[in-house]
């Protein structure tokens, strides 16, 4: 029995991995905020092509064994929808949403905030939203939020200004769940100076449906044709097997 | 097989949207109610690989694998924006052109607080929900009162039988919250308040910050019919899709069964 089948296997597998992607792709195509996750085709298929065994001496001989390589965020923004509420606001272009966690600086894309008891700027899990100056405090009523990223009450007075921040690579930024994403040390965040917001919006997820319909027919027939060559694989062995103890 | 449980999350999200919409439907013509929203977050998720490991082939992986957990339901949250006034003509019905509520008081002694300003009289010319709950603060109408003169301030004034100069006998206050998505609403268009929404503000209408009275006006609800259907088609269509993918999952663990026959 030759690598074949394992080379089918992690085939198989690699699929399976791309349904779960697929999956909570559509389970949130209409999470405010979502980016949805690519696997990237070319990386999946060639990244990790390598021989088993390098001495070559003994082990299964070289194969291209699948493996997932890597998953990114698609970064494109969602369809912004207004909601007319009042503390909501879409990022039009890059950038994120400061937050802040007691495990430090997250950023976001959902910009569906509330008000805390306390007159606190939060977002609906409740994680204190970071202004130029730290926290942001409202207290003033009918406080909204201004394209600029300016929290402006009734009579016109600014009270505080959203921090936006973008990244030179959006992608390598790491997902937390709750529209949460995090950064790794070396990736600093870059302040947008002048932000521009679309109010009383929300950015609703990037998951496009149809694309993901069509990825999940795609691994469907792609894990039948693993199986098949298992089978295949597993027959021929058989035979081999019968013909030689006759 | 993780991928059957993320489509569930998706369709179980989906489903309480079905259930906010229809409340939302259910509620159009109900008076002074405000929509519902539905807001989804993601899971928490599996790094299968973290970013910065190293490959088989010893380089560093520029970017990972994650694998989300689906969604959930991150917040039912009252959407308070201003309803239409429709002209009733009455002189009990009272509108808030902007921000406050009334405030009730329940019969257990708390204070309700709601939109709904269609007022009555109960025996003791006492004005009431159409609960039969007193408005605070209490404002009580002479029985010989000929006509009700509500100003955009809150102030109540009557003329009574022969009269021609009217007399105040009452001033309706409102109440207003900072953060009015906390509120908790108990049916009969009543709200309560909880640890999210702070403690009530109370003032006279119109001064700054409070919306102004207006008599003869009912405020409608802010559902909108439009607004709510399309929620409804995209729940649908999402609850759909997500269903497909229960059945790809089921269809590939199928296959895989088979492969010993």
């Amino acid at each position: 029995m030759g690598s074949n089948i394992y080379i089918s296997a992690s085939g198989a597998v690699t699929r399976l991995r791309q349904l779960e992607m697929v999956a909570n792709n559509l389970a949130n195509s209409e999470t405010v905020g979502f980016k949805a996750d690519r696997a990237l085709f070319h990386a999946a298929l060639a990244s990790t092509a390598v021989p088993r065994e390098e001495d070559g001496a003994s082990g299964p001989p070289g194969g291209v064994y699948v493996e997932m390589g890597e998953v990114r965020p698609d970064h494109s923004r969602g369809p912004v929808a207004s909601t007319g509420a009042a503390l909501d606001a879409a990022i039009d272009g890059g950038g994120f949403f400061v937050v802040e966690t007691p495990d430090g600086e997250r950023y976001t894309r959902a910009g569906s905030f509330v008000l805390g008891p306390e007159g606190d700027l939060t977002t609906r899990e409740g994680h204190p939203v970071l202004g130029a100056g730290g926290p942001i405090n409202i207290t003033s009523p009918g406080t909204h939020i201004q394209a600029n990223g300016d929290l402006v009450d009734t009579n016109g007075q600014v009270n505080a200004t959203l921090r936006v921040v973008e990244f030179e690579d959006p992608s390598a930024l790491a997902k937390l769940g709750s529209g949460l994403f995090s950064a790794p040390p070396e990736l600093e965040p870059i302040e947008v100076e002048s932000p521009a917001l679309h109010t009383g919006s929300v950015e609703g997820s990037n998951v496009k449906p149809v694309v993901e319909l069509a990825v999940l027919m795609l691994l469907q027939r792609a894990f039948d044709a693993s199986m098949q060559a298992m089978q295949a694989d597993d027959q021929a062995t058989n035979r081999l097997i019968q013909e030689m103890t006759r | 097989m993780r991928a059957l449980f993320t489509a569930a999350t998706g369709m179980e999200a989906q489903q309480l949207r079905i259930d906010a919409v229809a409340n939302n439907l259910a509620n159009v013509t109900t008076t002074g109610f405000k929509r519902t929203r539905a807001d989804f977050h993601d899971l928490f998720y599996d790094t299968i690989r973290a970013p910065g490991a190293a490959t088989s082939t010893g380089e560093a992986l520029p970017v990972g694998v994650q694998v989300g957990h689906g969604t959930k339901l991150a917040a039912m949250s009252k959407v308070y924006s201003q309803g239409d006034r429709t002209s009733t003509g009455r002189s009990l019905d009272l509108a808030v052109d902007g921000d406050g509520f009334f405030q009730v008081q329940r019969p257990a002694g708390d204070t309700a607080y709601t939109r709904d300003g269609a007022f009555r009289l109960d025996r003791d010319g006492t004005l009431v929900t159409s609960q039969g709950y007193a408005v605070l603060p209490n404002i009580q109408l002479p029985t010989d009162a000929v006509q009700v003169t509500i100003l955009a301030d809150g102030t109540v004034s009557v003329l009574t039988g022969q009269s021609t100069q009217p007399t105040d006998v009452g001033q309706i206050e409102l109440a207003r919250f900072v953060n009015p998505s906390g509120l908790l609403s108990i049916g009969n268009n009543l709200l309560v308040p909880s640890e999210a929404s702070g403690d009530p503000e109370t003032g006279r209408p119109d001064d700054p910050g409070f919306g102004a009275i207006s008599q003869g006006m009912l405020e409608s609800s802010n559902v909108n019919i439009a607004e709510e259907l399309v929620q409804m088609i995209l729940a649908q269509r999402a609850f759909e899709v997500n269903s497909r993918v229960i059945q790809a999952g089921d269809e590939m663990l199928r296959t895989a069964a088979a492969l010993d026959r």
